[in-house]
């Protein structure tokens, strides 16, 4: 069993092969060897650690996606934004816990999360107008109207002919 | 309390992975939203990489060893879209002396290999053509009765594909039924990607007729065919197949309304070649009396059909009068255009339909954006026709250096092949032909002239 501990002070203890799903914390465990100390996780609040272990635990025993998987994905990753019917009822929080899941999974390298995440937020977005997403994201347009015509010109040749 | 999380509060690397999830239309768009995301978006070569892909319809630059860094495959990419402008059609890379192929065979240039079938004998066969040291050389011959394994009535067409080791026969099984055989180019079995050993077709209900053609450009395979409606009317069928992921189509859909409001007979009863290029997209063309380019969205197609054309069709197509013999691919056509007394002789121009390309075309070729206005005959009998405007821009660029004679270039065929040209011309040593090969690549000039036996 491993030992973590969140920002807000809260410690979790969890199965070694659950939490294993973070490189993060696997080459941490590697690097200390068995301890019983925990594991201080500053930038984790237990309310996204909490999130982000009921994934690891769904998702127990599945292989880890390898550099070489991740590689030959690469090609037609961009176009697949799909996710899972378990991980889309997951992921489903407000915007607020979505981008600390994001975050959460960054900084504990957990690739597979990451993604769910990062499709997430690119299927808020696809389809939107400019004005749209700005609203959907409280995004002030800090752009002067010359900018804007510009980039306009600069664009049009992607919008629908 | 803290400042709550926000998307604008992800670090630039998170946002930018976030985005490259995304097509590149809504890439862009992100791009106007305000001055992090446009900032994001100037910052990442790999982003402007999806965008400028995309826009120009090229295939990806593959990155197999992973030791290309994606900036550098950004430049290469706009060199090579750029390149494409000012085509020097003189040096040849190479002379290939073909077998004299008779004029009922239908051939290709892909993926560096000559492929070659003859419908009525039923034999094929492929050699390379100057391939690239990293591609893979196949040279083999089919005998009659050997392309497809299944036992069937005949064979419709077949496509092959060295780069990915693939042939593809269409066979009709019965009078009806029409399927898609996959095979490994370099031996018998199926192929090892494929989602199955052949592919089928959602509607076999109809009667098939001899007019099957198939085509395919990376994952994708597609299949047209006229077959007749329950009133005996001819319809287009066009199916589409992501090959490697599914054995039923993605994409299937009769061009009957399309058409009737803007193909010839001619189009209709023999000549629709299919041509899918991009994963994204696909274009056809006619060979009959009118040329017509239609550019669809493969994507935005299977979640919206039908398209009414009226709002649709004129703006992503372009029909020419009475054209020469051309060639495409991906947003790229290669046309002849006859010059001189009497059209004595022409030149090759390239018409690039990319929207990059519009843009970006930075005066080296004319932009041409006004609509035209073409007369298409739209019954079979060639008595009704009718005036049809369309509107798709393209860069038009004349490659004038060098006068191919109408009478003696024997010229028979061209092909691109992603930044090659192949010319075929009837050789004055018979029984041979000849494959003379333009490289189109930036910077790639030494022109190598040898002879090789197939």
């Amino acid at each position: 069993m491993v030992h973590l501990v969140t920002s807000d002070n809260v410690e979790f203890v969890v199965d070694k092969e659950v939490v294993e799903r973070s490189v993060l914390i696997k080459n941490m465990l590697e690097d200390v060897g068995e301890t019983d100390q925990s594991i201080p996780l500053a930038n984790v609040s237990s309310a996204v650690l909490r999130k982000v272990i009921e994934y690891c635990e769904h998702h127990r025993g599945e292989p880890l996606p390898s550099a070489d998987a991740d590689q030959n994905q690469d090609e037609t990753r961009k176009r697949t934004t799909d996710i899972s019917e378990w991980d889309q009822k997951f992921i489903t929080v407000d915007q607020e816990m979505l981008f600390e899941i994001i975050l959460a999974a960054n900084y504990l390298d957990i690739k597979s999360l990451l993604d769910v995440g990062c499709k997430t937020v690119a299927n808020m977005i696809k389809g939107k107008t400019p004005d749209e997403i700005r609203r959907l994201f409280n995004i002030v347009n800090d752009f002067t109207p010359e900018e804007e015509a510009q980039i306009k010109k600069e664009n049009e040749w992607a919008e629908d002919r | 309390m803290e400042p709550q999380t926000g998307f604008l509060s992800l670090a630039e690397e998170l946002l930018c992975y976030i985005l490259s999830f995304l097509p590149y239309r809504d890439i862009l768009r992100c791009t106007s939203i305000c001055r992090t995301l446009r900032q994001t978006y100037l910052s990442f070569s790999e982003l402007q990489y999806i965008v400028e892909t995309s826009g120009q319809q090229l295939l990806v630059i593959p990155n197999t060893d992973d030791s290309i860094p994606i900036s550098e495959r950004l430049q290469r990419l706009r060199d090579e879209a750029h390149a494409w402008f000012k085509v020097d059609t003189h040096p040849f890379l190479k002379l290939v002396p073909i077998t004299w192929a008779p004029l009922s065979r239908e051939n290709i240039v892909a993926g560096g290999h000559f492929c070659s079938w003859d419908p009525i004998g039923d034999t094929a066969m492929i050699l390379p053509v100057h391939p690239k040291p990293s591609q893979q050389s196949i040279r083999r011959n089919w005998l009659p009765g050997t392309l497809c394994s299944v036992p069937h009535l005949r064979n419709l067409d077949v496509f092959m594909d060295p780069a990915q080791n693939l042939i593809a026969v269409a066979y009709a099984a019965d009078h009806r039924t029409v399927y898609i055989n996959l095979g490994a180019l370099d031996g018998d079995g199926v192929h090892p990607q494929a989602a199955g050993e052949r592919l089928v077709l959602s509607d076999n209900s109809r009667s098939a007729t001899g007019n099957a053609k198939l085509k395919g450009f990376g994952r994708h395979i597609a299949l047209s065919r006229l077959s007749n409606d329950e009133n005996q009317n001819s319809v287009w069928q066009l199916q589409i197949w992501d090959w490697k992921y599914s054995t039923t189509s993605s994409v299937s859909f009769g061009l009957k309304e399309l058409k009737e409001l803007m193909v010839d007979s001619e189009f209709r009863a023999s000549s629709a070649v299919q041509y899918p290029t991009d994963p994204a997209q696909l274009n056809f063309v006619s060979s009959g009396t009118i040329d017509c380019w239609i550019f669809f969205d493969l994507d935005e197609m299977a979640a919206a059909m039908p398209i009414p054309w009226e709002h649709w069709g004129p703006s992503n197509t372009r029909i020419f009068q009475r054209p020469s013999r051309s060639t495409i691919h991906g947003n790229r056509v290669l046309q002849r255009l006859y010059v001189g007394t009497g059209s004595s002789q022409f030149i090759l121009q390239l018409l690039d339909f990319s929207p990059l390309a519009v843009t970006n075309g930075r005066g080296l070729g004319r932009v041409v954006k006004e609509p035209s206005t073409t007369y298409a005959i739209v019954d079979r009998f060639g008595t009704r026709g009718e005036s049809l405007t369309t509107s798709l821009p393209y860069v038009q660029v004349v490659f004038s250096d060098r006068k191919f004679d109408r009478v003696h270039s024997q010229l028979r065929e061209m092909w691109i092949d992603k930044d090659r040209i192949y010319m075929l011309s009837k050789s004055l040593r018979y029984p041979r032909d000849r494959l003379e090969v333009i490289d189109v690549k930036p910077d790639l000039r030494s022109a190598v002239v040898s002879t090789v036996d197939d």
